[in-house]
């Protein structure tokens, strides 16, 4: 078998992921000079160049201008398979969460989501647009649409200080499962001004199905997050049809 | 069909012939992974009809215990371990398109050390030896996803001899005795580079989904690392969660 050849690009942002984990790199620690480290990988200038871009953009360095590259700070980590509130997560991270809202309101479910709510045309939902950051640097847009009769007066309620989780428990809704789908979008003028992105720039695409302990739809939500910013996780077990359970606890 | 074992020096060629490679599958002599003989080549050395060897690979292809894949050949499955499998949680991948066919072509298998970075993810040593598999998904002949593959060659030396066109990573390393029972994942968007985006077809401008995962064995052993880049236009992933 032949021995791998890498690119040089590929080999640069190698070696620079090498250097952040044998140099224990923290955030916000200070990377080497371009020709420092040119000079000691005997790189190409472009080469370096291009490979610290791409990692600049997948967020895992900063570039301050006239200062010099940073280890960025970690991804906000979401996994989807617990039910907890990003509210919880991030103080599980030791992040601060802030939410602000830029609407509430009723409204009537167009085609689309009365066929997701499995209600006829017209019935009546809560739409609440939510703006969270993290150590506020924004991170997502979220739009979530609530049963109105199961939420009379949730515009009343809390929903910057609380988790709209935490609210929902309070109308007697507890999260019970849930679907998620994950894909790319493209950032709107609006999304783009919201979370300080260039208009067309990639976004994670969420839409999130949350059932209750009835079974009902509890919340249908349609989330764009910054992927430098956010990064989703998930754990698969493969568990064995005959023995009846997870084969890692053997 | 007649059970196992009531197959005598009576019974029709197709049979024997059924038999004698099923014993064959199980004592090793055709290893899983790899192409039994062409049937022409069976027919000659029997001494039988081609249209009875024919039958008695139908037989076994039936069973699961054989795979044929086009143009390519006929394959050892060896035992059906997959489908006593059930996975739990984790990300799907859905293809936007009915009617799906997935193909899989190896781009690159070649090897490698470790290195720092992949040291640290496989947990093993810097000039541990690697094989480093690349390959592109088609759906419906038109790229979807590029996949990069690590493996510690000491986990499963006899990788290097099984043809990833014709099996999935998954059960390649089933053949090679290990065992998957756990998979950290995560999903990231990023930019490809111009050569990987010309090779998935997508304007490298554009993002793609980054799907990421650390697979363990019983013995939290890391048994491989990969990572697949995916066209958002041509699929998305879900995710199930319960309380």
């Amino acid at each position: 078998m032949e021995a791998h050849k890498p690119r040089p690009r590929e080999l640069a942002g190698e070696l620079l992921e090498a250097y952040i984990l044998e140099h224990r790199l923290q955030p916000g620690d200070k990377l080497p000079s371009e020709r420092e480290l040119c000079q000691r990988w005997s790189l190409n200038r472009s080469t370096l160049r291009s490979a610290m871009a791409a990692m600049e953009r997948d967020g895992i360095l900063h570039a301050r201008p006239n200062s010099g590259t940073y280890l960025a700070p970690p991804k906000f980590v979401r996994n989807l398979q617990d039910l907890h509130s990003l509210s919880w997560t991030a103080a599980d991270q030791q992040r601060v969460l802030t939410s602000s809202l830029l609407s509430v309101g009723r409204m009537e479910c167009d085609k689309t989501l009365a066929k997701h709510f499995g209600q006829m045309l017209g019935y009546p939902v809560y739409k609440v647009v939510r703006l969270r950051s993290v150590d506020s640097e924004p991170l997502m847009v979220e739009t979530a649409f609530i049963p109105a009769e199961r939420a009379e007066g949730l515009q009343e309620a809390d929903l910057e200080g609380r988790s709209l989780f935490a609210v929902l428990e309070e109308y007697g809704m507890t999260p019970e499962r849930g679907e998620e789908s994950i894909g790319i979008t493209y950032a709107t003028a609006e999304e783009a001004a919201l979370l300080a992105v260039d208009e067309e720039a990639p976004l994670f695409w969420l839409v999130t199905r949350t059932y209750d302990q009835t079974g009902a739809l509890m919340e249908y939500c349609r989330t764009a997050a910054r992927p430098d910013r956010v990064r989703l996780t998930s754990v698969l077990h493969r568990w064995d049809a005959e023995t009846g359970g997870p084969d890692d606890e053997a | 069909m007649k059970p196992e074992g009531t197959v005598g020096p009576n019974s029709p060629l197709y049979l024997q012939l059924r038999e004698l490679l099923r014993n064959k599958i199980e004592n090793g002599e055709y290893p899983p992974g790899t192409a039994i003989p062409p049937a022409g080549e069976l027919a000659q050395t029997y001494g039988i009809h081609r249209l009875s060897v024919r039958s008695a690979i139908s037989a076994l292809i039936g069973e699961g215990l054989l795979r044929s894949v086009q143009g390519k050949g006929i394959f050892v499955v060896g035992e059906k371990l997959e489908q006593n499998l059930e996975s739990m949680g984790g990300f799907e991948q859905n293809m936007q398109a009915r009617q799906v066919k997935i193909e899989t072509r190896v781009l690159s298998k070649t090897w490698r050390p470790a290195g720092v970075v992949y040291g640290e993810v496989l947990k093993c040593a810097p000039e541990e030896p690697v094989y480093y598999i690349r390959q592109i998904s088609l759906l419906n002949g038109e790229p979807v996803s590029l996949e990069e593959v690590y493996v510690p060659e000491a986990l499963a030396p006899g990788l290097k001899d099984i043809d990833l066109n014709v099996f999935t990573l998954y059960e390649a390393c089933e053949f090679c005795g290990i065992q998957t029972v756990r998979g950290e994942q995560s999903l990231d968007i990023t930019i490809l580079d111009p050569m990987d985006a010309r090779l998935l077809n997508v304007d490298p401008k554009l993002g793609v989904l980054a799907f990421r995962c650390v697979n363990y064995d019983a013995n939290d052993r890391v048994v491989n690392y990969t990572r697949t880049y995916t066209r958002g236009d041509k699929s998305t992933f879900s995710v199930n969660y319960r309380r």
